[in-house]
């Protein structure tokens, strides 16, 4: 257990970061031309279903996000740790939040259904969507990975991995001129951005623990995080391109204002880790324990924005 | 334990640098990969409504027996669409047919020709999932005068976005929201520096 005194700031930094993330999905929404509207004249679910289909995904990217990161650190995967009974209590996480990831998934099915019934009157089509169907291929894979985690396998991360892809070549990439390619990118984007974010929670989590074990492992997480913002800046900004097609429609257009916001957001989270990688990765077991929670709480609150960003992205429409 | 710790040390650098180097070449590899696909592929966008049947702001002088709405990209269920006239009544009747990138939904070929302007509401699923709404307006040039409606014809939704009330709210929550989390930063910071 971290020590008494923690609970309360670390309750407040998760709960703060939530809530902030819940909060900008909400105005990126409102004021980025995405939010859920009703059609005058036409039957619907009512707002309620549609704003809560709106925002399920924001935490169901952090529950995925947390299967993976402590999948990463559970499976020994960023290398030994100091104890090793880390590595089977940081799986128990795992799995904890893979079950939330699925109980979502199986959340956002039911909305989808309840709008399929107030639209069309039965819900005999639900399964002829492809949307449907990559969520519950989603939901499957969470639901093994999260026994996986449970039983103590390694297999917890690729399989957590594997289910975050169904719905993301469900979305977009099926309509672009080549769906193979632009699924990989999307992919590749997602990935990148899951494996980083959730390391640094998995991170945090250790440090809370053994502050020892934390130094032997980071050195590991910043390569995988150096590469994975990598990845995920190119797809981002060459996705971007590709549904921004100039500087005026970048200031012009809600769509491009979040972009610009995810980049700046972005660009701060690059800056931290370089920061990072100078006082902290640098010093090994040296490093200073008010350098290390300063960083990765900042970084954690960030992530939590530019999650908020992406998922209020992938709903606001391109501009035209 | 101390003598060690150099030699595991320099060990996880190393791989950490292969890592990283490999991850760099992966990610130029493909960086250029996409930028060939982006290049191929400009329109990865929401379906849009191409055309209609009436058309948008069209002058009829009577009303078809289906109406008809194509669209930039293949739709799908849900979908749903209506026609409101000008005294409020809805003339689409049956079912509401999607295929490919069209909908369609027959009218009431029954209804009394009421003069003044309809609009066609309608909802469908682009391929990606995401719900595409929106309305289409035309006028009948004939036709009886519209009596005062029992029902209001439905207006359409402001275009202006939310409240600035609902704004404002939400700014000050995220800012709470924000400060909340800096501050137990700030105590975990505290904590650690005591530590």
């Amino acid at each position: 257990m971290p020590d008494r005194p923690l609970v309360r700031p670390v309750a407040g930094l998760l709960v703060g970061a939530l809530v902030a993330g819940a909060l900008t999905l909400t105005l990126v929404l409102l004021l980025g031309g995405g939010a859920p509207r009703s059609t005058p004249g036409l039957p619907g679910a009512g707002a309620l279903v549609a704003w809560a289909l709106a925002l399920t995904p924001y935490p169901i990217n952090v529950a995925a996000a947390v299967t993976v990161g402590f999948a990463l650190l559970g499976g020994g995967f960023l290398g030994p740790t100091a104890q090793s009974s880390l590595h089977s209590r940081a799986l128990r996480v795992s799995c904890v939040a893979a079950w939330v990831w699925v109980a979502l998934t199986l959340l956002i099915v039911a909305l989808l259904a309840l709008q399929l019934r107030a639209v069309v009157g039965d819900v005999g089509a639900l399964l002829e969507s492809v949307q449907v169907r990559a969520l519950l291929a989603q939901a499957a894979a969470a639901a093994v990975a999260a026994v996986a985690a449970r039983r103590g396998s390694r297999l917890v991360l690729p399989l957590a991995l594997v289910a975050l892809v169904p719905d993301l070549l469900a979305g977009h990439a099926r309509t672009a001129d080549s769906p193979l390619l632009a699924g990989a990118a999307i992919v590749a984007h997602v990935l990148a951005a899951t494996l980083w974010v959730g390391g640094l929670v998995a991170l945090g989590w250790l440090a809370l623990r053994h502050r020892d074990a934390w130094a032997s492992v980071l050195s590991r997480y910043s390569a995988l995080a150096l590469a994975a913002v990598v990845a995920l800046s190119i797809s981002g900004v060459v996705a971007a391109l590709g549904r921004v097609g100039s500087w005026e429609q970048l200031l012009a257009d809600g769509y491009g204002v979040v972009v610009l916001l995810k980049s700046a957001v972005l660009a701060a989270l690059v800056a931290f880790g370089a920061m990072q990688r100078r006082h902290v990765v640098r010093r090994g077991p040296r490093a200073r324990g008010r350098d290390i929670v300063l960083l990765a709480g900042s970084e954690l609150v960030l992530m939590m924005l530019v999650f908020a960003l992406a998922t209020g992205l992938a709903q606001t429409p391109p501009p035209t | 334990m101390d003598i060690a710790r150099p030699a595991a040390e320099q060990l996880i650098a190393m791989r950490g640098r292969a890592t990283v180097a490999l991850a760099l070449l992966s990610a130029v590899l493909g960086g250029a990969l996409l930028v060939q696909v982006v290049a191929a592929a400009p329109a990865i966008a929401h379906a849009e409504l191409a055309s209609s049947d009436p058309a948008a702001g069209a002058r009829v002088k009577t009303l078809p027996d289906v109406a008809h709405l194509r669209f930039t990209e293949v739709v799908g269920q849900p979908a749903a669409l209506s026609v409101t006239g000008p005294d409020g009544t809805d003339i689409a009747t049956g079912e509401v047919d999607v295929v490919d990138n069209q909908l369609s939904r027959p009218l009431d070929s029954e209804a009394e020709l009421v003069k003044g302007t309809y609009t066609m509401s309608y909802q469908v699923t682009s391929a990606d999932g995401h719900q595409i709404s929106g309305t289409v307006d035309f006028r009948l040039t004939v036709g009886q005068q519209a009596q005062p409606a029992s029902a209001p014809p439905p207006a359409a939704e402001e275009e202006g976005g939310p409240s600035t009330g609902l704004v404002v709210a939400l700014v000050a929550g995220l800012v709470v929201a924000l400060g909340l989390a800096v501050l137990s930063v700030g105590r975990l910071v505290g904590g650690a520096a005591d530590a």
